[in-house]
C-alpha cells in the first residue's frame, strides 16, 4: 500500500502499524501511548495543525488516528473535516476522544470510525476499539479495490449484479418492473487520440458522476473502457436517459459527448436474469455501432430472434461444415448472345436440421464478424471441387464456377496456394474455377491485390471483380488491376431505368469495359426488358432470376434428367467468346 | 510521599488508575505528578477572577479529563462541579467551588512532595 509519501519513520517500527495520538494534554498523550505502544508504533501531536501535517506525511502507512475534539487553534472536528475532503486521507480510520455523548453522534456524522470515552476506558477496551477500526478500514479497502472500478469508483460488474438483485426485489415489491441500460460513449477512441488519455479518463470520471447523479440511488457500473450499465425503474427510464444524454452533452471537450444506449425492459415478456438482461441491453447497444442517426435501441422480439440465430450459427458452425449443413447452390450465368449457361456462381446456403433454411443474411455477417469467413470460403471451394465430377457424370457439361472470397480471407491464408491445392486434390482444371473479389475485399493495398490476381492468373484461375459500382470500386481499379471480368453491382438493376441516368451509366460502363478488354456481367436480372437492354449494349453475361435461381447439385441433375435444364455451353463456344477481347495491359 | 496508601487516603481510585497505566506504578505516579504540575490550575483561577468564563471552562474541562484519567476521584469530582455551570456560562460566584479545587490540589501537592 505504501506510495511515495515522504515519511521518515524507519527506526524500530518492527512491522508495527502506526497510529497517531492527537491531544493537547501531555498526560493524555502519554497514557494512550503507554497503552498502545505494545502493539503499535505511536506518534503524537498536540494540536490540529500538527496532527494534519503528520497525517499527510504518514498517510500511506498510518493505520489509525486517535483524535481529541477540544484542542486550541484547530479542534478535532476541523481535522475530521479536512481529512474527509482529502481523497488520500478520508479512508484512514479515526477514533474520537470525547466525554460528551452529543459529540459522539456528531463525530460519526463527520466520518469518525469510533470513539474512546474520557475518562479513558480500560486498556483492553481501547486496544480492542483501535484494532476493530483498523480491521474495518482494511476490509473496506479490500471492498473498495475489489468491488469498484479504480478509475470511476463505480461498482464493478460483480458488485453491480448484487446491487441489481436487491433493487429488482425492491421494485418487484412495489409492482414495478426494471429497465437495464447499456451505455457506450460514441467516438471515445478518437476523443482519446485527440485530447490524450488523461483527458479521456477525466471524461469517463465525469460521465460516471453524471450517471450517478441522474440515476440517483440506482445501481450503476462501469463495465469496461467506455461502457457503462444502469438498472432503473422501467417507468422512469426514458426520462432519466434523456436527462443523462442532455447533461452529458455539456461535459468533455470538443463536440458534445454522445452515447449509444441499448435497453432491455424486464416486463415479463422475455425472461432474463440480471446477467442475461444486461447482455440483451449490450446486444441492443452493439447494433447501433456506426449509427449516427439513432442513439437508443430496445431489445425486442425481432432482436431476440437475430441474437438467437447468431448464437446458433456460432455454436453450430463447425458441425455445419463437418456434416455439410452448408450446401452449395449454383446460380446459372447465361451468355447473352446464345442463352446458354456459361458459368455458375456458387452460393452458400445453410440448411439447418432443426431450423430449416437460414438466409445468408442470418449467417454470413456472423461468420465474417468472427473471422470464420476463410474456413467457410475454402469449404465452398472444396465442395465445388468435390461436386465437379458429380456434376460432370450427371450430364452437365463442365462450365467454370465462380466463388466469393470475403475481405479477411487474404489476411489469414495464402488463398492462391490453398485454392490450387484443393483443385488439384479433386483433379479440377484451374480454368473451371473463378475467384470473385471486391476492391474492398483487400484491406491492405492495391499492389497486394494486383499481386494476388497475378498469382491466380499464373496458375490458370480467372479473377472477377464483384459489385462494380456499389460505392467501393473506383474507375482506377480498372486502370490498375487485371481483372478478367467486372460484375456490375446489383444496384444498377434495382434502379433500372434505360431512358434515365441509370441507362446512360450502364451504356458507358459496358462500352468502356469493352474498350479496356474486360468482359462484363450483370446480376439481378429479373425482366425481359433488362435482359434486352443489356444484350443490346453488349453486356456479355447475365445472371438473375430471369434465367434461373440458385439450385443445389441434386436439383440441377434432376433437371438434366427431366430435360428441363438450361443448356451448358461447350468448351469450344466458351473459347470463341472468351477470346474475343484482348485485355489492355 | 506518593504511595498506594497515601493515594488511597486521598480518595484516589488507585486500582483503576494503575490498571489504566498497565500496572506500572512508577509511570502512574509520574502521570499524577504531571497532573499536579499542570499550569491550568493557575490559569483557571485567573480566568475566574477575570470572569472569562469561556477560558475558565476550557481549563476546567481539560483538568477534569486528566484528573479523571489518573483516577484522582476527589479532585476530578470537584472540577466537574465547576465545569457544568461554566459550560452553561453561568454568571455565579465560583469562589467556593474553586477553593475546593485549590484545597484538593494542595493536598495532592503535599502527598507528592
Amino acid at each position: 500500500m505504501a506510495d511515495t509519501a515522504d515519511f521518515e519513520l524507519d527506526e524500530n517500527m518492527q512491522g508495527k502499524p502506526l497510529v497517531l495520538v492527537v491531544d493537547d494534554e501531555e498526560v493524555n498523550r502519554m497514557l494512550l501511548t503507554n497503552i498502545l505502544e505494545e502493539r503499535y508504533k505511536v506518534e503524537t501531536a498536540s494540536d490540529g495543525f500538527e496532527a494534519l501535517q503528520l497525517i499527510r506525511q504518514y498517510r500511506s502507512i498510518l493505520s489509525a488516528v486517535l483524535l481529541d475534539l477540544s484542542m486550541p487553534n484547530m479542534n478535532g472536528f476541523e481535522v475530521l473535516k479536512e481529512m474527509r475532503m482529502d481523497d488520500m486521507l478520508r479512508h484512514i480510520p479515526t477514533l474520537v476522544l470525547t466525554a460528551q455523548n452529543d459529540a459522539e453522534i456528531e463525530s460519526f456524522e463527520r466520518g469518525a470510525s469510533d470513539f474512546i470515552t474520557k475518562p479513558f476506558d480500560m486498556p483492553d477496551m481501547i486496544l480492542a476499539r483501535v484494532a476493530k477500526s483498523i480491521r474495518m478500514a482494511e476490509e473496506n479497502y479490500i471492498i473498495r479495490t475489489t468491488e469498484k472500478d479504480p478509475l470511476t469508483e463505480l461498482p464493478n460488474m460483480a458488485y453491480f449484479r448484487t446491487l441489481c438483485e436487491a433493487e429488482k426485489t425492491r421494485l418487484s415489491a412495489k409492482g414495478e418492473s426494471a429497465a437495464f441500460i447499456y451505455i457506450d460513449i460514441v467516438n471515445m477512441k478518437s476523443y482519446n487520440s485527440r485530447f490524450g488519455y488523461p483527458e479521456g479518463d477525466r471524461l469517463l470520471m465525469e460521465t460516471a458522476t453524471v450517471l450517478q447523479n441522474t440515476f440517483a440511488n440506482m445501481p450503476v457500473s462501469r463495465i469496461s473502457e467506455d461502457h457503462f450499465a444502469v438498472m432503473t425503474g422501467a417507468a422512469q427510464h426514458k426520462q432519466q436517459l434523456e436527462d443523462f444524454q442532455r447533461r452529458l452533452r455539456q461535459i468533455g471537450k470538443g463536440n458534445p459527448t454522445e452515447i449509444h444506449a441499448g435497453i432491455f425492459q424486464d416486463n415479463g415478456e422475455i425472461a432474463a436474469d440480471i446477467i442475461t438482461a444486461m447482455d440483451y441491453a449490450r446486444l441492443a447497444c452493439s447494433t447501433l455501432r456506426g449509427n449516427y442517426t439513432d442513439s437508443v435501441r430496445y431489445y425486442d422480439q425481432k432482436l431476440m430472434k437475430e441474437y438467437d440465430d447468431r448464437q446458433h450459427v456460432l455454436a453450430n458452425f463447425n458441425q455445419a461444415l463437418e456434416e455439410r449443413w452448408i450446401k452449395v447452390y449454383y446460380q446459372p450465368i447465361v451468355r447473352a448472345q446464345t442463352g446458354e449457361v456459361c458459368n455458375f456462381e456458387a452460393l452458400a446456403r445453410w440448411i439447418d436440421p432443426q431450423r430449416g433454411f437460414l438466409s445468408p443474411a442470418a449467417f454470413v455477417p456472423v461468420i465474417e464478424d468472427y473471422n470464420l469467413g476463410v474456413r467457410m470460403d475454402l469449404y465452398m471451394v472444396e465442395e465445388v471441387c468435390r461436386e465437379y465430377e458429380v456434376r460432370r457424370q450427371g450430364g452437365l457439361t463442365p462450365v467454370p464456377v465462380s466463388l466469393n472470397f470475403c475481405r479477411t480471407d487474404f489476411d489469414q491464408r495464402d488463398m492462391v496456394a490453398a485454392v490450387a491445392e484443393i483443385a488439384d486434390k479433386y483433379h479440377v482444371p484451374h480454368d473451371m474455377l473463378i475467384i470473385e473479389v471486391t476492391e474492398s475485399g483487400f484491406s491492405r493495398n492495391a499492389s497486394d491485390l494486383q499481386e494476388q490476381i497475378n498469382r491466380f492468373h499464373e496458375l490458370g484461375f480467372k479473377v472477377w471483380m464483384d459489385d462494380f459500382g456499389d460505392g467501393y470500386a473506383s474507375l482506377n481499379v480498372l486502370q490498375d488491376m487485371n481483372f478478367d471480368l467486372i460484375k456490375l453491382d446489383i444496384g444498377f438493376m434495382r434502379n433500372f431505368n434505360p431512358s434515365g441516368k441509370n441507362g446512360v451509366i450502364l451504356r458507358a460502363l459496358l462500352s468502356m469495359a469493352k474498350e479496356l478488354g474486360i468482359h462484363t456481367l450483370a446480376e439481378g436480372i429479373e425482366t425481359e426488358a433488362q435482359f434486352a437492354f443489356l444484350k443490346q449494349y453488349g453486356c456479355e453475361k447475365i445472371q438473375g432470376f430471369y434465367f434461373g435461381k440458385p439450385t443445389p447439385t441434386d436439383e440441377l441433375l434432376k433437371q438434366v434428367k427431366q430435360g428441363t435444364a438450361l443448356k451448358n455451353e461447350s468448351p469450344e463456344t466458351a473459347a470463341s467468346f472468351e477470346d474475343t477481347l484482348k485485355p489492355m495491359r | 510521599m506518593l504511595s498506594k496508601e497515601t493515594l488511597l487516603a486521598y480518595g484516589a481510585n488507585y486500582d483503576e488508575g494503575m490498571a489504566r497505566c498497565l500496572n506500572r506504578e512508577a509511570f502512574y505516579f509520574k502521570m499524577i505528578k504531571m497532573v499536579a504540575a499542570n499550569e491550568k490550575f493557575a490559569s483557571l483561577g485567573k480566568a475566574l477572577i477575570a470572569k472569562d468564563l469561556k477560558a475558565a471552562f476550557e481549563d476546567a474541562h481539560a483538568l477534569k479529563g486528566i484528573a479523571a484519567n489518573v483516577s484522582l476521584t476527589p479532585l476530578s469530582n470537584a472540577i466537574e462541579a465547576i465545569v457544568e455551570p461554566l459550560r452553561r456560562r453561568e454568571d455565579i460566584d465560583y469562589t467556593e467551588m474553586y477553593t475546593r479545587i485549590v484545597d484538593l490540589k494542595k493536598k495532592l501537592d503535599e502527598i507528592i512532595a
